[in-house]
Parts: C-alpha cells; sequence; structure tokens
C-alpha cells in the first residue's frame, strides 16, 4: 500500500505491507507531494517483533505475540520518527492537552496516571482538548509546536492539529494536588527516560540534542496529583497563569 | 579496560551526562551525571576498543595541561572505581 500523511509539518510517503497502518492514518492523509518516504520491509517488522518480546522480558511481563499487521504500524512510525529527527522534530512520550492555543505535556512512566489525569482535564476544563494521548511529536524551535500524530496509545486520543507548546509537566501521584516549577537538572533523568532513544549512537545524539533544545525553550513543572476532579483544576490555574503570550 | 556499554554524550550548557546506547539504553537508570574530565574519560573508552590506564592518563594530559600527572591520576581511578562499582567497566 502507498499513501501520504502530514505529520509534524512534513508530508510523507509510506509504503506499507498490511492495511491496518493505511487505516489508522486515514484523518492524516494528504495528497500533496511527499517531503521524503519510508519503505517498511518484513524484516522491519521482525526487528519490532523482537524489540517487544525483549521489552517484555526486561519489565518482568508476559510476552504477547503481536500480529504482523500491527507491529508494522510500530515500524512505520520508527521509521518516520528516525528521519524527523534531522528536521527538529522529537518524539516524546506523554498525553498532550490543549485549551484554545496552549498546550501542555504530561509525561511519567507509564501506570503513573496521564491518561487520568487528561481525562479530568477534558471533564474539568472547559474547552480542553486531547492532542495526542501517548506519543506526540514536537517540533523543536524557539516555539515548539506540538502535534497530535494517529500514534497515539490504547485510547487512541488524538486530533490531527499542531498546537504550541507551552510546558512539560513532569507528573507524579501523590495524595494531595500541588504543582511547581522545576529546573532541567532535577528532571533530567525522567526526560531522558520519555524521549524517543533510538539505538544507534548518532541518532541518539540527535534525539538528545533535541531534548536539550526543548528544554530551554518551555517551561518545565513538577505536578503530583491525585485522581479528585481539583487535581486539574490546580495544574490548569498555575499552568494558564504561566502562559507568555 | 573498556566500556560494557556504549554511550553517548549529552552536553547541556556545561551539564554533562551519559546515557546509554541500543540494547543497554537500561542500564544505570537511563543515564549518568558527569564533570567534564569524566565524560573525557568516557569519549577515550567510547572510542578505543580497550585501553591501558596509564594511555588514559596519558591521553588526558594533552587536555589537562594545568593539573599534575599526579592529579589525573587520582581523578582517573576514582572515576574509573565509579565505572567499575556500576558494572560498566570490563577489564
Amino acid at each position: 500500500m502507498e499513501f501520504t500523511v502530514f505529520l509534524a509539518g512534513y508530508n510523507i510517503l509510506v509504503r506499507s505491507i498490511y492495511p491496518d497502518v493505511y487505516d489508522m492514518c486515514r484523518d492524516y492523509m494528504v495528497s500533496s507531494a511527499p517531503d521524503f518516504s519510508i519503505t517498511i520491509s518484513p524484516s522491519d517488522i521482525e526487528y519490532e517483533r523482537v524489540v517487544n518480546i525483549r521489552e517484555m522480558e526486561v519489565e518482568g511481563l508476559p510476552v504477547v505475540e503481536y500480529s504482523s499487521a500491527y507491529l508494522e504500524t510500530l515500524a512505520v512510525y520508527r521509521k518516520i520518527v528516525s528521519v524527523l529527527l534531522d528536521k527538529g522534530v522529537l518524539l516524546m512520550h506523554g498525553a498532550v492537552v490543549a485549551v484554545g492555543s496552549s498546550a501542555w505535556l504530561f509525561t511519567a512512566p507509564s501506570g503513573t496516571g496521564k491518561t487520568t489525569h487528561i481525562n479530568l482535564w477534558l471533564e474539568n476544563i472547559p474547552g480542553s482538548y486531547v492532542v495526542n494521548g501517548d506519543k506526540p511529536l514536537i517540533s523543536v524551535s524557539s516555539t515548539p509546536v506540538v502535534y497530535g500524530t494517529p500514534w497515539a496509545g490504547k485510547e487512541g486520543m488524538n486530533r490531527n492539529v499542531g498546537v504550541p507548546l507551552s510546558g512539560i509537566v513532569f507528573l507524579s501521584r501523590g495524595l494531595e494536588n500541588s504543582i511547581c516549577e522545576a529546573t532541567m537538572s532535577s528532571v533530567l533523568p525522567t526526560f531522558i527516560q520519555q524521549c524517543y532513544r533510538p539505538r544507534d549512537k548518532k541518532l541518539l545524539e540527535k534525539s538528545l540534542a533535541l531534548v536539550s533544545r526543548l528544554g530551554k525553550a518551555v517551561p518545565l513543572y513538577r505536578l503530583s496529583c491525585n485522581m479528585d476532579p481539583s487535581a486539574a483544576h490546580v495544574a490548569y490555574e498555575f499552568l494558564s497563569g504561566d502562559v507568555h503570550e | 579496560m573498556r566500556l560494557s556499554c556504549e554511550m553517548a554524550i549529552m552536553d547541556m550548557d556545561g551539564e554533562i551526562s551519559a546515557v546509554a546506547v541500543g540494547e543497554d539504553s537500561g542500564k544505570f537508570h537511563g543515564m549518568l551525571r558527569l564533570n567534564e574530565e569524566a565524560a573525557d574519560i568516557i569519549n577515550l573508552l567510547n572510542m578505543s576498543k580497550g585501553m591501558t590506564f596509564p594511555a588514559l592518563v596519558k591521553s588526558l594530559q594533552t587536555k589537562y595541561t594545568e593539573s599534575t600527572p599526579e592529579e589525573i591520576a587520582q581523578f582517573t581511578a576514582e572515576f574509573l572505581g565509579k565505572l567499575a562499582a556500576e558494572g560498566l567497566l570490563v577489564e
């Protein structure tokens, strides 16, 4: 299959084997001339299978045998993201919620409660919407922009938009709700763990350089929160009051 | 001696970190904070397939000309000890 998607400001021609990735990308398809192309081979899918098994084993989880069609969706994103690193675009693990033209990325290790928290925003903050629930792309410049993509986690929450990124929030569970500004130094380990870390050294260095630039371009925050609706209010009131036009 | 895994160096306004590459990305919690001298040692070990302690100290002397060989040797030994304690050094 052959189709072109518009992601993070670039038209990307995708040559895939299975139809799943085509179906997944429908909302992002364009008929414009591509800026670059990627092609998936069976070996790319096998690579994803091996990586998936290894990661499950490392995390002590039962190994799930995913379909080749699903693994191809991962292979497509990996290839796209690797090319985009050269164009100043970084993939981060996190959930992005926006209100109007300001977006905030909430990041934390899996299982911490990112999705739970952004759902609190959707239920309690008027006008809020999810840009991407799991794997957004960020164009790193002096005014970074975060983009929705079809790769958006189990819930698939995403919107085909690009929104100025107003901050990155490092989320942790807490009994009470509190938020404060954070230094890059204090959040660096989590920042690095939650960004795309290619297995190739040169690509990894590009990814780390973008992390460094991003950390200087947007404010960083630490949010400790529970599952009460007030968590969304505490976060939104602090973050929206800190947005500089 | 050599590193047990390949590392990439990240320098953000003088705050330097080493990040494990590829298969080893989960090691030492993903990153190790370094000073400039430690980063140079990591870079030298990264570039070679094996390096002796004297060769390492000699290489560092070409950059840290204001330090005595004894000071460089002491720092190098201390940092290599930390790497060994983390299981990041192979003799």
